[in-house]
């Protein structure tokens, strides 16, 4: 399957329906009057593409399926026509018809190109694209699909679990584009199950990693072992990226007012003998505390049994450990001066990096804070913390020509990334969320109210 | 005289070659269909459908013989084999014109007589009366069926020694019946004779009879035809046939063992079928024929370009829907249908009408086991169904063959009551790729036989309840 195509061409048959409602075995068929159509022509499904006529009545026939109609093997005039007997062929994509929405256009552009996944990883772009789109958002791939629109069989999504495979991603070969094992086996690179295949029990699990090796072995290779931080970093951050399906909205955050008003703070706090210092990353995180409450949809879980609704809004901050990462959580960050913030993610960290922490410090969060603006970074495309719903990556506020008022002038801008579970969160409340992180970061003394 | 033209020229009017000429038409191609004998073929005239409708008979016998277990008291029973055999004469009869009238309603051309292949894209249909016509073919399907194999030395005589032919339409019961060869066709023989109150001896070369079948079947099976009455040499030979008196003495020798000499009144060839290769203009051609059988690939296509060949005349399995399957395949591969699949072998089911009946589809656990597989094996023996006991049917069992490791249904075996009617339920979920989840989940209705289908799968996994 190529990359960048992720629609499959289908030939769907156009064929003659049953007309009469008993009786067929005394008619004589019927005639296919008449063409609407010509070959090439785009069609709807269930659009006037033809008439049928019988010695009683003419009939219209409507077009199976949506896409081109690629041939027509019936000419027009033929009679004796009998049900089944195929009339033409429509060529149809599969992929499900693109409805617009507000105000989201140019962010699938941009979560196509700044997918943070690693190249070539098809299987991230496809499902956050249509999500962004599709008004109704595709869920995880229903355990128990209705017989009729079965779009995998049992033995193949059985065969993608064991094997590691995007069932989504793999072209069937079935009847109506069913996927079958032979499909998912061969998109997994396996022949048929044999003795040495990788064992699923029989009741249906958890997805694994698969433990098939296509790591470097070798001279010049030294094997470390995983340590329980790195195996569960392994483990949340392939459940998340895999089975939550996220869509990612881009913003761009004037911070000069931020800077300005972190640097007369942090004067008067020095004046005051008080040791705190407050960072940039203190004005997001309240900001983002503050949105959460401002947007109190996007303050949730998707949970299968029903959404989580938080009435507390608990930051999780990102932090970079020797170990790997973690997020510590500030309870109530909306209700937090600035001050108290600082203090308390600064205790965090340290907490964080002597390896201190107590669970009850970071199993927990509402939503995540992820700032890499102090390596320099332009734009962080964070991965969801499970089970949160969302969180902010934020980069480093840089000189930038920016237009005010119609004059070019210099600001200091900083991307703001959200992203966000579409289980959970639809692309309004998504943008809702984020204007308000920056209307509050543009705005910090309104914070401070 | 301008020869006539088709796009399809069907040679055979079986249920291979009809089918495919149906369904060519609703494809809209312009089809001749040629037949030199019966529409319906061997099924319908001398095969499958008479078969069934005598084992029917032999089926009520047998249960009118059971009366008083059921609380029925019955007179004298006798029968009357000229109106048994007159029923299943007319029930072939109704089909086979039922067959004419599907060819009429389709508008498929019916020709009389022999044909064969006259040269690309040209077949020549020899009549009855000695004239030949000639027709232009854009496609030809061989579907010219099979006939029953002869051995040196055991040849039909049409008097003594019968082939399945004259054993549809005896003019009287045996009282001593020899069948040679225990596949589906000799068993069923077997069976009917023998419950009609024949004194009959199966002998088989193979080590168990019903070769073909799960191993475990066919011991099953063999064990009630033992308490039927009915005698079995298996890994055994019949080197002689003697007529003398309206009798036959044959001498039967088993694998290393003293010949046995016995006499009977009929001897029943059921040894095997060669496909009808004969005759049929393949000379000279590009069509190859493996011993007794024409070579096709998945797609029913022969070696020569625009001939294909189905059914019996094609390779095994040598089953009727196999053969309908074929032709429909074949009708769409011409018609230039996109998306079709090849038939999968190991998803066609295969079913025997003697008594108990005998279904079966997929790998038996021997061939899972020896292609590689890890397999978990689900027994369900019918005396632990509650509508078997209701029937007085407590001989069975149906078998299921899982692969341990994805669940798929490799294989299904079934003996006892009825089970050619269930078998179609694990047909369908083999092709809709279940797993063994599916089938728990499925609620079957209760009280049915179907209810094994459902243990015996839960069986397979240690789950079973009704065990």
């Amino acid at each position: 399957m190529s990359d960048a195509d992720a629609t499959t061409d289908k030939l769907i048959p156009i064929e003659m329906p049953r007309l009469s409602s008993g009786d067929d075995d005394e008619g004589e068929g019927a005639t296919l009057a008449s063409w609407l159509v010509a070959v090439g022509d785009e069609v709807e499904q269930g659009e006037v593409i033809a008439e049928l006529e019988t010695d009683k009545a003419t009939v219209e026939l409507e077009s199976p399926a949506s896409g081109r109609l690629s041939e027509i093997a019936i000419e027009e005039g033929t009679e004796g026509l009998r049900p089944g007997v195929r009339l033409g062929t429509i060529e149809a994509e599969s992929a499900p018809p693109v409805d617009s929405a507000p105000a989201v256009d140019s962010a699938p552009a941009d979560a196509e190109t700044n997918a943070p996944s690693a190249g070539g990883d098809t299987v991230e772009s496809t499902p956050s694209e249509a999500s962004i789109l599709d008004p109704a958002p595709k869920a995880a791939p229903d355990p128990e699909p209705s017989v009729a629109t079965a779009r995998s069989t049992p033995l193949a999504r059985r065969a993608a679990e064991a094997n590691d495979v995007d069932l989504e991603a793999v072209e069937g070969s079935g009847a109506g584009g069913r996927v079958l094992q032979a499909d998912v086996l061969a998109a997994a690179g396996t022949a048929a199950p044999a003795a040495g295949a990788e064992s699923a029990p029989p009741a249906p699990s958890a997805p694994s990693p698969s433990a098939v090796s296509s790591v470097a072995e070798g001279p010049g290779v030294r094997v470390e072992r995983l340590s329980a931080m790195r195996k569960t970093i392994a483990r949340r951050m392939t459940e998340s990226k895999q089975g939550v399906p996220h869509f990612y909205l881009d913003v761009g955050v004037a911070m000069d007012e931020v800077l300005a008003v972190r640097a007369r703070l942090n004067e008067g706090l020095a004046e005051d003998g008080i040791a705190t210092k407050i960072s940039v990353n203190d004005f997001v995180v309240r900001a983002v505390a503050g949105a959460m409450r401002d947007v109190p949809e996007a303050n949730v879980q998707y949970g299968e049994d029903g959404m989580r609704v938080f009435e507390r809004v608990d930051v999780s901050v990102a932090v970079a450990t020797e170990g790997g990462l973690v997020t510590p959580f500030v309870a109530d960050a909306d209700r937090k001066g600035l001050v108290a913030l600082a203090q308390e993610i600064a205790e965090l960290a340290e907490l964080a990096r002597s390896g201190r922490l107590r669970p009850e410090q970071y199993q927990g969060g509402t939503v995540t804070v992820s700032n890499l603006g102090m390596y320099g970074i332009d734009a962080v495309h964070p991965i969801l913390n499970p089970p949160q719903a969302c969180i902010v990556g934020f980069g480093a506020a840089t000189e930038r020509p920016i237009v005010r008022e119609g004059e070019i002038t210099v600001g200091r801008i900083a991307r703001a990334t959200l992203a966000a579970d579409h289980r959970a969160v639809d692309g309004a409340v998504g943008a809702r969320l984020l204007a308000a992180i920056r209307a509050r970061l543009e705005d910090p003394l309104g914070m401070m109210l | 005289m301008s020869e006539a033209q088709y796009d399809v020229v069907v040679i055979g009017g079986g249920p291979g070659g009809y089918p495919a000429a149906i369904r060519a038409r609703q494809l809209g191609l312009s089809v001749a269909l040629v037949e030199r004998e019966h529409l319906g073929g061997i099924c319908l005239n001398w095969g499958c459908i008479p078969t069934k409708a005598l084992l029917r008979t032999s089926e009520v016998h047998h249960l009118i013989e059971r009366a008083d277990e059921f609380g029925l008291s019955v007179g004298d029973v006798s029968f009357d084999v000229e109106k048994i055999v007159k029923r299943s004469r007319q029930v072939s009869k109704r089909l086979s014109t039922g067959v004419k009238g599907l060819l009429k309603k389709n508008t498929v051309d019916v020709l009389d007589g022999t044909g064969r292949l006259a040269g690309p894209g040209r077949v020549a249909v020899d009549a009855a009366d000695g004239t030949t016509t000639e027709l232009l073919a854009g496609s030809v399907i061989l579907a010219t069926g099979a006939r029953a194999r002869a051995l040196p030395g055991l040849e039909p005589d049409g008097e003594l020694v019968w082939s399945y032919k004259e054993a549809m339409v005896p003019t009287s019961l045996p009282g001593r019946l020899l069948v040679v060869g225990s596949g589906a066709i000799g068993i069923e023989f077997a069976s009917f004779y023998n419950d009609l109150g024949a004194d009959v001896t199966v002998v088989e070369a193979l080590p168990r009879i019903l070769p073909v079948e799960d191993e475990e079947i066919s011991g099953l099976a063999h064990k009630q035809f033992e308490k039927q009455g009915i005698t079995i040499h298996t890994s055994a030979t019949v080197s002689q046939l003697e007529k003398a008196n309206g009798e036959v003495t044959a001498t039967i020798t088993p694998e290393g063992g003293d010949p046995v000499v016995a006499t009977f009144d009929r001897v029943i060839l059921a040894v095997g079928i060669v496909g009808n290769v004969e005759g049929i203009g393949l000379e000279g051609t590009g069509v190859e024929v493996d011993r007794t059988h024409i070579v096709t690939n998945e797609w029913t296509e022969t070696g020569e370009p625009n001939v294909y060949a189905i059914g019996d005349v094609a390779g095994p399995p040598w089953l009727a829907h196999k053969a309908t399957h074929e032709g429909v395949l074949c009708a769409e591969r011409i018609a230039g249908v996109p998306g079709l699949h090849p038939m999968k072998a190991e998803r066609i089911p295969g079913c025997t009408y003697c008594r108990p009946q005998i279904a079966s589809v997929g790998l038996t656990e021997a061939k899972a086991v020896e292609a590689g597989r890890e397999v978990r094996v689900g027994r369900f023996p019918f005396r632990g169904n509650g509508k078997a006991i209701a029937l007085g049917e407590m001989e069975g069992l149906v078998k299921t063959v899982f692969d341990a490791k994805t669940g798929e249904l490799l294989g299904a075996h079934l003996v006892g009551a009825e089970v050619t009617e269930l078998i179609q339920g694990f047909v369908v979920a083999m092709n809709l790729e279940t797993t063994e989840a599916e089938l728990m989940h499925t609620v079957f209705p209760h009280p049915t036989l179907s209810e094994m289908m459902h243990e015996s799968t839960l069986a397979a996994y240690d789950r079973a309840i009704h065990i």
